[in-house]
């Protein structure tokens, strides 16, 4: 039975060339992630009279306004995309499906409540809320990771939240129930498989935003600090003298949005597969 | 229709309930005493004493909050510390620049999802509509503010076909003032067409498969005008919600992009907020914001049904 829908997919689709391309500049990012721990030169190492070099076989992609080797930089910030990409997403994820699913088997009163926070959390646009958060935490890469997964929450919980509750008229979940399964059993063993596919999907399209966001909070010196590298960080300390240096903030910008494309064209594709739909109907 | 009013009314109302009350309490978990950080550590004790009182900070948390949002209901937001003047007023000068730079992007971002998913649509499963859906991809993956700092650099300090410094004045006319935040406006359209394309090819698919597009073939209308006359017209509803919900994004996303050109507007304001610890003036702007999101979401709704009910009843 799956075969046949894994086939029937295949002759439809053929060769997924955003998908090949997502892959392609994740395994790059990979790649340089791995680099960050192999590398011997430090990315943080001051050389003054090595200022905005040019690409060369010493500095690859240069060096930047204080003389630090750029490519070692960039390779040093994918620990903070995957660090904050990842985590916070997680950490959303996490929280967001417990609240969906209690919220989904609660009484009336208990379900109102959990969605109308989360429907209040909804409601603070953009970065505001990560701000917020900011503003109480302080900044530094771990509460960013605290800020952006409780962003991340509503949409995890609204997720869990509408899948508990669809899935709770079906006649298999009936049958479960009359078997005496408590509805904690139900939800997991029954529920979350159907839950799976999507969250995978919307785990990866929320991985690029929460990098996104995390470099723009970067950007804005309230995101990851010193000496941690960001790309956003990057950006931020290139501001300067990027009028009359434009080309000091091509790497950061162009990594930046190697590692966004990448996640949203995986996203994008996993949308595809998994959930079958393409915004047609 | 009158009771969906209401309900959605009071719906709207519980949110900004919440988030008052989220805005409110959460800032209220910070450790150390707001007159302390005030005054500074070397403040006598009666002078504290005295902020205290007079900032209300002796009552019980829910008398407090009480009187903030009961000061926020008659635009009374308190003072900015930082800034030394009515938060009200701060806002109300920066609004401004943020609005406008809200509405041009959209509208900009708006015409250009009409034109590229209405091709992506018609063009549906071909190279064409695949080209599209990709660059809408990388469109929404381009960072803002890097796009913003490259812009800056060539398009306005090199080429000087944009201002650098672009500083908006009531007493400039408006075309100055447009050319003030084109630039910015035109960047951050970059990350909203995106969506938007994807939202109006997927309405034009609906509308080009009804029936009534069949029919205008069989009365021999060419093509392109039925598409233009007919499909676009019932197409547009789903995509223009989208739209003035990506206003409501986006002027509360603005932080950035002000950021990079230098824009003193709401979003600049948050951030110095943020940086210069200064808490009414947080509270504040990320009350208003929100008050305003949820409004236009609610009147959205609204105007949505109201026109949807229309067009059914009509047609």
């Amino acid at each position: 039975m799956e075969q046949t829908i894994v086939n029937a997919q295949a002759k439809k689709k053929g060769f997924n060339f955003s998908l090949f391309l997502g892959v392609f500049f994740i395994l790059i990012v990979i790649g340089l992630f791995i680099w960050s721990f192999i590398t011997s030169v430090d990315p943080t190492l001051f050389d003054m009279t090595n200022r905005f070099d040019g690409w060369s076989m010493a500095h690859p992609l240069g060096t930047d306004q204080f003389g630090r080797d750029v490519l070692t930089r960039v390779a040093y910030s994918m620990r903070s995309v995957f660090t904050v990409g990842v985590g916070s997403v997680l950490l959303g994820l996490i929280i967001g499906m417990i609240i969906g699913s209690i919220a989904g088997i609660a009484p009336t009163f208990i379900q109102r409540l959990l969605m109308s926070v989360v429907d209040g959390l909804i409601a603070f646009p953009g970065i505001l809320l990560a701000m917020l958060i900011v503003f109480i935490l302080g900044d530094g890469i771990e509460n960013t990771v605290v800020a952006i997964g409780i962003m991340m929450v509503p949409s995890y919980a609204k997720l869990s939240y509408s899948t508990v509750i669809e899935n709770k008229q079906k006649l298999y979940v009936k049958a479960a129930k009359s078997y005496g399964l408590s509805n904690f059993q139900i939800v997991v063993s029954h529920i979350y498989p159907d839950l799976l596919p999507k969250i995978v999907t919307q785990f990866t399209s929320s991985v690029a935003g929460a990098i996104m966001i995390e470099a723009s909070l970067s950007f804005l010196g309230l995101g990851v600090q010193p000496p941690n590298a960001s790309l956003g960080l990057m950006l931020k300390e290139a501001q300067k003298d990027v009028l009359l240096r434009p080309e000091i903030v091509i790497p950061a910008g162009v990594s930046l949005m190697i590692v966004v494309l990448g996640f949203n064209l995986i996203g994008d594709a996993l949308n595809d597969k998994l959930l079958n739909r393409r915004g047609e109907s | 229709m009158a009771v969906y009013i209401i309900k959605r009314f009071l719906q709207t109302v519980l949110i900004m309930l919440i988030v008052s009350l989220i805005t409110f309490f959460a800032l209220k978990v910070l450790p150390g005493d707001p007159a302390v950080l005030i005054l500074g550590t070397d403040a006598t004790p009666d002078s504290l004493a005295l902020l205290r009182e007079s900032m209300g900070l002796d009552e019980p948390l829910t008398l407090q909050y009480l009187n903030w949002i009961g000061d926020a209901l008659r635009f009374d937001l308190g003072e900015s510390r930082y800034f030394g003047g009515d938060v009200t007023t701060l806002i109300g000068q920066r609004l401004p620049v943020t609005i406008s730079l809200a509405i041009l992007s959209v509208g900009i971002s708006f015409i250009l999802a009409l034109i590229f998913g209405t091709i992506a649509a018609v063009y549906r499963q071909t190279w064409v509509d695949n080209l599209i859906r990709l660059l809408t991809q990388v469109f929404s993956s381009v960072p803002s503010f890097w796009l913003g700092m490259l812009g800056l650099t060539y398009l306005a300090a090199r080429n000087g076909w944009f201002p650098v410094t672009g500083n908006f004045s009531a007493s400039a006319g408006l075309l100055v003032n447009i050319r003030a935040i084109l630039l910015p406006a035109l960047i951050m359209a970059v990350g909203e067409v995106g969506i938007l394309i994807r939202q109006v090819r997927s309405s034009m698919i609906n509308a080009l498969r009804s029936e009534y597009m069949t029919s205008t073939e069989v009365k021999g209308l060419k093509r392109p005008s039925a598409i233009i006359k007919y499909a676009m017209r019932s197409a547009i509803m789903t995509p223009v919600t989208l739209a003035s919900l990506r206003f409501a994004a986006l002027f509360g996303g603005t932080a950035v992009i002000e950021t990079v050109f230098s824009l003193a507007g709401l979003g600049r304001l948050l951030v110095v907020s943020v940086e210069q610890r200064d808490m009414m003036l947080l509270q504040g702007i990320v009350l208003f914001i929100t008050a305003v999101v949820v409004m236009i979401s609610f009147v959205t709704d609204i105007l949505y049904t109201q026109i949807n009910k229309t067009i059914r009843i009509g047609g």
